[in-house]
């Protein structure tokens, strides 16, 4: 709606035609449409003129990673953009009544109650609010949609008011816009209390637990700082020497300690810091770039190249074979080393842990114990040798005590290894203690497949009714659902789809092998005689840890049903010495 | 948004020698595409490969330790930082690319001590190196060799995508048109590959050779869009808005002197070039003022001939007054409209 004035005149308009001249309220659209101009046809440029040396020095802070350049460029632009912004306004409204951009939409800056031009001051507060305004996100020029003459809050704060000397249609806010206004701050009341609650919130949580949060910025800021901390912890040698940093990092990279970046990182220290880099080096480089294989294979190789009578050289050789699935010549080469360091000793476990052999594993940990930065490496692979040398009990005093003395993350590994060991063998309420253990922590299996298998035990064996949909969102794999169903089906009796959906399981060699070890479990208390027997080859066929794994459940299965033992001997041809001098 | 739209779009017929120029670039650029478009995938390969940079990186570094070249400050600083993280070697080994004295001597040098690494670095360095030479780019673009003047012509014809591509061609269809109306297709044509060449050797001037070629066409438009602005100081130019809001209003038209665009242009181009690390590459602001500088003081010796000469002024329909016809020799079908005009 169109309001004309009677009152308002141009003096030089008045003059030409001898009749005032009538003024319209500006629409919003223009006014947009004007200060887009300004911003982008006159602000703009002379913004990125006049902060051309601060870029350059914002730049030149990025690159070197220097944060006072950076905050200091940064805020360089903030004030220079806040400057040029109010100073255009103040001066174009001053002595032009108009900006550039309000020129050509023929918008006019005026005092509300006179129609004359603002005067210094007013001019001046009207810039510096606007520049406020957009700090506000826009809400501040919402007035706009809501007054009758259209005024933003730096208009209504100043007693000024944008005119245009065109005739506009609807010029007068529509009901609508009213509501929209009225909605929009509604909205923002809302975000701003919700924000404030939860700010409240969070402070008050963190009060609470400040040790906690400190303890977790320190764990993630202290990665490679493990590496200094167990420098300090590292045992001095026969030789009364202490290891190199790259030495121990590989063997803390092999415990699982630290991660690829950090070891890559301490190899290019001594690459810097060195003319001829060790053989050390080279295994390290291989380790580190083992997601390029032909990277990792050329470093490999190099390591012997560079001295064939080191530790590292014989350590290449077994990676070597590792990689190749050679295992008998691993065994050969481990048990055939004649400079075996710890970093031997630490992959010597890992490899033997999964090859199911505790025994071989046992004798290395015991070589490379005791030894403070790896502890919680040896303690946990202790427990495990020992429960699957089947000394159970001294097994079970030992995940007690490393349940009270562990760090979190190995806390979770060996509860969960041992809950799934214990509830396989025996499944009620007080079978496992690492069960319970679980069962008392608030833990998310989201990432971790062998701490949900953990969780589905200890739920099953708690004697209470299981929920399933529950125990369907512990993992986020798309197979955990299927593990779920079976065990669901298995339950209810249905044993026909319940075996339908063990091979679906267990037959994907792309499903984690916790979920396919937890599903041949199952099979092996569902199956009839003749399936069973018949399935003990395939079951042969896995991969010697998970044929470890199963072994137990399997001769426990056998001597239950009265079947006969030797179907494991005839079909696997290796039985470990354990199991044959079972009574 | 808003954007100088002159008249927009004009037609072949109106102004053949833009969209002469036009499909040139086009077809250079289809060209390079059909050509190149293994060797530029597989080059993207080796110079992302973060193995090869970071060696790279390592290599740059301890060479920068030896040598007093004229490497930026910048560059120096961040060699001596101590930083020893993978991501501080990547930005190594992506600066030594702007090297071309490191590029040249490293490789017969022993500068680091991983055997394996810097094996592998200097056979994807070799195969880069053939690559480059017969990548579009870098036989067309303005680069190491500066006094090379074959290439200070067709680094105007060429591109680098085709985002690239469209930006400048959009430009140049409207400038290019509208100032081939005010000085004919010859006229365009001259300017457009002088001020071409001017804005290479501007940018030379200011950034000395450089490993990563100077293309495309955007030192020559910002000369046509320069003399243009000269030529119509005045005159009232169309630009678009346009702000993205679904209501009728949300986009028109405004009028402003044609001294707008350059000093818009000189403005932009001036705060891009101060305000530009030289190690850090990107647009080359440097020829964009070179181009401006040189379609600027083109169209002051238009104006100056104009003003000797007095021209015979015609008067299209449109009354828009063509003061250069002269310069229409060889299109005859030209003239006879002008004369149809008159």
């Amino acid at each position: 709606m169109v309001i004309p004035d009677p009152n308002w005149s141009f003096a030089e308009d008045a003059q030409k035609t001898n009749q005032p001249k009538p003024k319209y309220t500006a629409k919003p659209i223009d006014r947009l449409a004007a200060q887009v101009f300004d911003i982008g046809v006159v602000i703009a440029p002379i913004f990125l003129l006049a902060t051309a040396p601060f870029k350059v020095m914002l730049y030149h802070g990025f690159l070197i990673e220097n944060q006072e350049e950076v905050v200091l460029a940064s805020i360089a632009h903030a004030c220079l953009g806040v400057v040029i912004f109010i100073a255009y306004h103040f001066f174009c409204n001053l002595y032009f009544q108009t900006t550039l951009g309000k020129h050509l939409f023929r918008l006019q800056v005026v005092d509300v109650w006179t129609g004359s031009p603002l005067n210094v001051w007013r001019s001046l507060g009207r810039a510096i609010m606007s520049a406020l305004s957009f700090l506000t996100l826009g809400l501040a020029f919402l007035p706009m949609l809501s007054n009758d003459r259209r005024r933003a809050l730096a208009d209504l704060c100043f007693d000024s008011e944008v005119i245009s000397l065109k005739p506009n249609k609807g010029a007068t806010p529509h009901r609508n816009e009213k509501w929209l206004v009225r909605g929009v701050y509604g909205l923002a009341t809302f975000i701003f209390l919700f924000a404030s609650m939860t700010l409240c919130r969070s402070v008050l949580n963190y009060s609470a637990n400040q040790e906690d949060l400190s303890a977790w910025f320190m764990d993630r800021a202290s990665k490679c700082e493990s590496i200094d901390e167990a420098m300090s912890q590292w045992p001095v040698g026969k030789d009364e020497r202490k290891a190199s940093r790259l030495r121990v990092s590989l063997a803390l990279y092999a415990a699982g300690i630290v991660d690829r970046k950090c070891l890559q990182s301490e190899a290019d220290n001594e690459a810097s810091f060195s003319n001829e880099p060790s053989s050390l080096y080279y295994l390290a480089q291989s380790f580190a770039h083992s997601d390029e294989t032909d990277v990792s294979d050329s470093y490999l190789k190099q390591v012997c190249d560079q001295d064939a009578q080191s530790s590292s050289c014989e350590l290449s050789q077994i990676v070597s074979a590792w990689s190749q699935e050679d295992w008998e010549r691993m065994d050969k080469a481990f048990s055939e080393m004649q400079h075996p360091d710890v970093v031997a000793a630490v992959w010597a476990i890992r490899h033997f842990m999964k090859q199911g052999q505790p025994e071989q594993a046992f004798t290395w940990i015991k070589r490379v114990s005791p030894n403070k930065a790896l502890g919680n490496f040896l303690q946990v692979q202790r427990v495990k040798a020992l429960w699957l040398m089947n000394h159970t009990a001294e097994a079970q005093i030992g995940a007690l005590q490393a349940l009270e003395s562990l760090p979190d993350d190995w806390q979770v590994d060996l509860a969960s290894w041992m809950c799934t060991q214990e509830t396989s063998l025996e499944c009620n309420k007080n079978a496992s203690l690492s069960c319970n253990w679980l069962a008392g922590q608030k833990l998310s299996a989201q990432d971790d497949p062998a701490l949900a298998v953990a969780m589905l035990h200890a739920e099953e064996c708690s004697g209470e009714p299981m929920h399933y949909s529950e125990l369907s969102q512990l993992n986020t794999l798309s197979s955990w659902p299927l593990l779920v169903r079976l065990v669901k089906e298995e339950k209810s009796g249905d044993k026909e789809f319940a075996i339908k959906l063990v091979k679906k399981i267990a037959y994907d060699e792309n499903e984690p092998e916790d979920f396919r070890l937890e599903a041949y479990r199952r099979y092996i208390e569902m199956a009839d005689n003749h399936s069973l027997t018949k399935s003990v080859s395939d079951m042969r066929e896995l991969p010697q840890q998970m044929w470890r794994e199963l072994q137990p459940r399997l001769v426990q299965e056998l001597d239950h049903r009265s079947l006969n033992r030797n179907v494991l001997k005839e079909s696997s041809g290796r039985m470990p010495a354990s199991e044959d001098q079972e009574p | 948004m808003i954007f100088p739209i002159l008249r927009g779009f004009l037609s072949y017929r109106r102004a053949p020698i833009t969209w002469l120029i036009f499909i040139l670039n086009a077809s250079v650029l289809l060209w390079g595409w059909s050509f190149a478009w293994n060797v530029n995938d597989r080059l993207d390969d080796l110079m992302n490969d973060e193995f090869f940079l970071q060696t790279q990186g390592h290599v740059y570094e301890n060479y920068l330790k030896e040598r007093t070249t004229l490497t930026p400050d910048v560059v120096r600083e961040l060699a001596s930082s101590g930083a020893s993280d993978n991501q501080h070697f990547r930005l190594m080994g992506h600066l030594a690319f702007r090297d071309d004295e490191f590029i040249q001597e490293a490789p017969k040098e022993n500068l680091f001590s991983d055997h394996v690494a810097v094996k592998r670095w200097k056979s994807q360095l070799i195969e880069i190196g053939e690559l480059e030479s017969v990548h579009p780019s870098f036989l067309f673009g303005v680069s190491k060799d500066p006094v090379n003047f074959r290439q200070w012509v067709t680094y105007i014809f060429s591109h680098t995508s085709g985002w690239h591509f469209f930006g400048n061609m959009l430009f140049l269809l409207i400038f290019g048109a509208a100032l081939e109306e005010v000085i004919g297709g010859l006229g365009l044509m001259v300017v457009f590959v002088m001020t071409g060449v001017f804005a290479a050797g501007f940018f030379l001037f200011v950034n000395g050779p450089t490993t990563a070629p100077l293309i495309g066409a955007s030192g020559a438009i910002s000369g046509v869009m320069a003399m243009y602005s000269v030529l119509c100081w005045n005159r009232p130019t169309r630009y678009v808005y346009w702000y993205f809001l679904p209501t009728k209003d949300s986009m028109g038209f405004v009028y402003l002197p044609a001294w707008t665009i350059l000093v818009l242009w000189l403005l932009g181009d001036l705060a891009g070039q101060l305000g530009n690390l030289e190690v850090m590459g990107g647009v080359a602001h440097a020829a964009h003022l070179g181009g401006d500088v040189a379609g600027a003081l083109s169209g002051i010796l238009v104006m100056l001939m104009w003003k000797w000469t007095a021209p015979q002024r015609l008067r299209f329909k449109d009354g828009f007054t063509h003061e250069m016809w002269r310069l229409y020799p060889f299109f005859n079908w030209y003239q006879t409209r002008l004369r149809t005009l008159k």
